[in-house]
């Protein structure tokens, strides 16, 4: 019997469930506790990433960032991501979830397939198809706007002209933007729609019939009943959005490898760290700006929780 | 002691014990042996100049049979990814022997102290030819590299930027390539005029489409204004009107429609196989071209270049300027086979092994060599009047940090046509100021 108050970090060794954890342990310490650590260490230095001399600086790499405007700019495209493309998605997943848990949905399981498939689709593989949806030549985009643009031009509502319509589409940071949000949110959208809809099929049918015999209409159900009981669904879906936007990398560098305007916290850190092409090789900075995108995550999710926390609702 | 406390410790005796069975004890092995030769060698196993390089490799044992006897060399090919391969032995302290990248991608090592100064190596006797080894390399190559007035690199092969043409296409059109811009644009015009597009692009390459900048405001200025400008010196910006003509350049080809279609969004290697199957009259790119495309070329295609036009209504710019980047071999500070590999690479440069790499289509940083016939003339750019520059316009990797941060996406950018030619050299010098003023502020160096 554990006795309250006596209990000491160093028992945990003597435990008997230590022996099972052992494993787990070194490894995690090994591969994520030690290099963790040194990543706070390396950010205070100055360190190209192949001498195996690292220069103390203090605190000048975060200085440097502060200044720095193309990594607030990358800071910035990464809370459009988290808000512009958060509220798009959680916007239509509440609704695609909320439609598809009701039984009676025609084609229930073909929607919730068609939503789901992009989420196993490779991040490159979709990076890749939506280039040629986006590209301003021969894309299928400028060309479907091309084909409605001659329509109207025979009914003489455009001038002809402006019948081969050239957007570019991830061509300046107005359009590449809300460009790349669109297929963060296309691709995925279907997790949150499964995550929310198991969250819905676990509140129990007789709350909404109480609310029917009450004479409470759908709307009133859903943000009465369905929206409250799936705070803590949402608030895990919520986090898992807020990690993945501030983490974007692969679906960025596929599309652009990053640009002045499409940079995130982490293709930057990539460019400044690793890419040959730019030749920087600064190790230590790059580092920096992962300590940094760390507390962001930490701040951001804690923040968000205790928000949720305060808005905890009871049936 | 409890009994859960010696089982936890002979867990992790036991998982030290297995990790110290299972690791890989192949590295270990090769970093132990006295008599290999360790190479990082920047072409993977199956790409032609990995043929070369283990037959060099193999003549190189046997010539070398009494001084090393036995000796083995073991290659790492490491397909372009050398640098990242080659950081973790950096940082142990365990270096290879030899390592070889392209000449800019290497320079972090220098900066680093990380790479043996190869200039009294230099002047040692050349494998197969009665001179010093250093005057075996064509004049002005070592110039490109050097770092605080040291040598570091031994170039191999060259990589310049030229325009590939299909003389066989010239010739039914009646063409002959251009020396001027105005010849070019002419170029161009008939070209199009034949419903051929007149360039090939691959517009997501952010390098290639730098280099068209870079070319332009090496004519419209000298390569020693545009460091000037680049480096902050008093009295130059970078949206003076030298560089805004540049930038004009570059835009017309585009508002020409000389410039394929779709290039924005074309990937490597759409533009070079629009090039060999005729679709495209010209490809603006590095020497590698026709060894790259050897496989891919129509029976009626005859390989052909010329240089990047003069500007004669700029007589005061650059216009023997010359762009040149090269293949180079480097020997790490801490190399246990220090001897091997300078005798390694001296055999490598010989003359003999410089003709088999031209034979490949290759051409060689070493003079007087053999030139591949779809690259006859280029020997011609490589020597006085012409001047050697390193790459975006004698900027190089100097500044590559500045680079970077300034002027790289614009520049890219203005290819593109996202932007225009002074707005982007507005842009360009905004971001230019910026980044100086932010280097003042934390009291840190240019780089």
């Amino acid at each position: 019997m554990i006795v309250r108050g006596k209990h000491r970090w160093w028992h945990f060794f003597t435990h008997p469930g230590a022996v099972l954890v052992a494993p787990a342990f070194i490894l995690y310490t090994a591969f994520f506790v030690y290099p963790a650590a040194m990543a706070f260490y390396v950010s205070l230095t100055r360190w190209s990433g192949f001498s195996p001399v690292r220069t103390f600086i203090g605190l000048d790499n975060f200085r440097e960032l502060y200044h720095e405007s193309l990594y607030w700019r990358a800071v910035s495209n990464n809370f459009i991501f988290m808000f512009g493309a958060g509220a798009a998605i959680f916007f239509f997943a509440l609704l695609f979830a909320a439609a598809l848990s009701n039984r009676n949905f025609p084609g229930r399981r073909f929607f919730k397939t068609m939503l789901f498939a992009p989420y196993v689709v490779s991040i490159v593989a979709i990076a890749v198809l939506w280039t040629f949806v986006y590209d301003p030549n021969w894309g299928l985009l400028n060309s479907m706007l091309s084909f409605f643009a001659r329509f109207l031009v025979r009914l003489g509502l455009l001038s002809p002209d402006r019948a081969q319509v050239g957007v570019l589409w991830l061509g300046s940071w107005g359009m590449a933007m809300p460009s790349l949000s669109a297929v963060m949110v296309w691709a995925g959208i279907g997790f949150y729609v499964i995550l929310l809809m198991a969250g819905i099929d676990r509140i129990p049918d007789d709350l909404y019939e109480a609310a029917r015999i009450d004479g409470a209409n759908e709307k009133q159900s859903f943000f009465h009943i369905t929206l409250p009981l799936l705070r803590d669904v949402l608030v895990i879906a919520i986090s898992i959005h807020i990690i993945g936007a501030l983490k974007q990398f692969g679906l960025i560098w596929a599309m652009t490898r990053g640009t002045n305007y499409t940079h995130t916290m982490e293709t930057y850190m990539y460019d400044v760290a690793f890419e040959p092409r730019t030749m920087s090789f600064r190790m230590g900075y790059g580092t920096a700006m992962t300590v940094v995108l760390f507390f962001m995550v930490i701040l951001l999710t804690f923040t968000f929780n205790i928000i949720m926390r305060k808005a905890e609702v009871e049936y | 002691m409890k009994a859960s406390v010696k089982i936890f410790l002979v867990t992790l005796a036991l998982f030290a014990l297995a990790v110290l069975l299972f690791h890989d004890r192949k590295s270990v092995s090769v970093a132990r042996s006295e008599n290999r030769l360790e190479i990082y060698y920047m072409y993977n196993e199956n790409e032609s100049q990995a043929d070369w390089f283990n037959a060099a490799c193999d003549e190189f044992k046997t010539a070398f049979a009494d001084k090393y006897p036995g000796i083995e060399i073991d290659v790492l090919y490491a397909g372009r990814e050398v640098l990242g391969k080659l950081r973790p032995r950096m940082i142990i302290g365990n270096p290879p022997d030899i390592v070889n990248q392209g000449g800019d991608q290497l320079e972090p090592l220098i900066r680093a102290g990380l790479l043996e100064p190869l200039d009294e190596v230099l002047s040692l006797p050349a494998y197969d030819q009665d001179m010093p080894w250093r005057d075996t390399f064509i004049d002005g190559v070592f110039d490109i590299y050097a770092y605080e007035g040291h040598d570091y690199f031994i170039p191999t092969s060259l990589f310049c930027s030229v325009f590939f043409y299909d003389k066989v296409m010239f010739e039914r059109l009646h063409i002959t390539p251009p020396v001027t811009w105005e010849e070019f644009l002419s170029v161009c015009q008939t070209l199009k005029e034949n419903g051929i597009e007149p360039i090939a692009a691959d517009g997501t390459e952010i390098g290639y489409n730098i280099a068209w900048y870079a070319y332009a405001i090496s004519r419209t200025t000298t390569v020693e204004h545009v460091l000037a400008t680049a480096w902050n010196e008093p009295g130059t910006s970078w949206d003076e009107p030298c560089y805004v003509e540049g930038a004009e350049m570059v835009r017309l080809l585009r508002d020409k429609g000389y410039i394929m279609k779709g290039y924005e969004g074309s990937k490597w290697p759409s533009a070079q196989m629009n090039w060999v199957q005729g679709k495209c009259g010209l490809l603006y790119t590095g020497t590698w071209i026709p060894k790259e495309m050897k496989n891919a070329l129509p029976d009626a295609f005859k390989m052909g270049i010329f240089r990047a036009p003069i500007l004669e209504s700029h007589p005061d710019g650059d216009s023997y300027a010359q762009d040149i980047g090269a293949e180079c071999f480097a020997i790490p500070k801490g190399a246990r086979h220090r001897e091997a590999a300078i005798d390694f690479l001296r055999f490598i440069t010989s003359k003999k092994q410089a003709d088999i790499l031209a034979d490949m289509d290759v051409p060689s940083a070493i003079k007087g060599c053999r030139m591949p016939e779809a690259l006859i003339g280029l020997d011609t750019y490589l020597s006085p009047p012409y001047k050697l520059i390193e790459g975006m316009a004698g900027i190089g990797s100097d500044l590559s940090e500045w680079y970077r941060i300034v002027p790289r996406n614009y520049w890219s950018d203005l290819f593109l046509g996202h932007i225009g030619p002074e707005e982007m050299c507005k842009e360009v010098e905004q971001a230019h100021l910026r980044y100086y003023e932010r280097m003042k502020a934390i009291g840190g160096e240019p780089r």
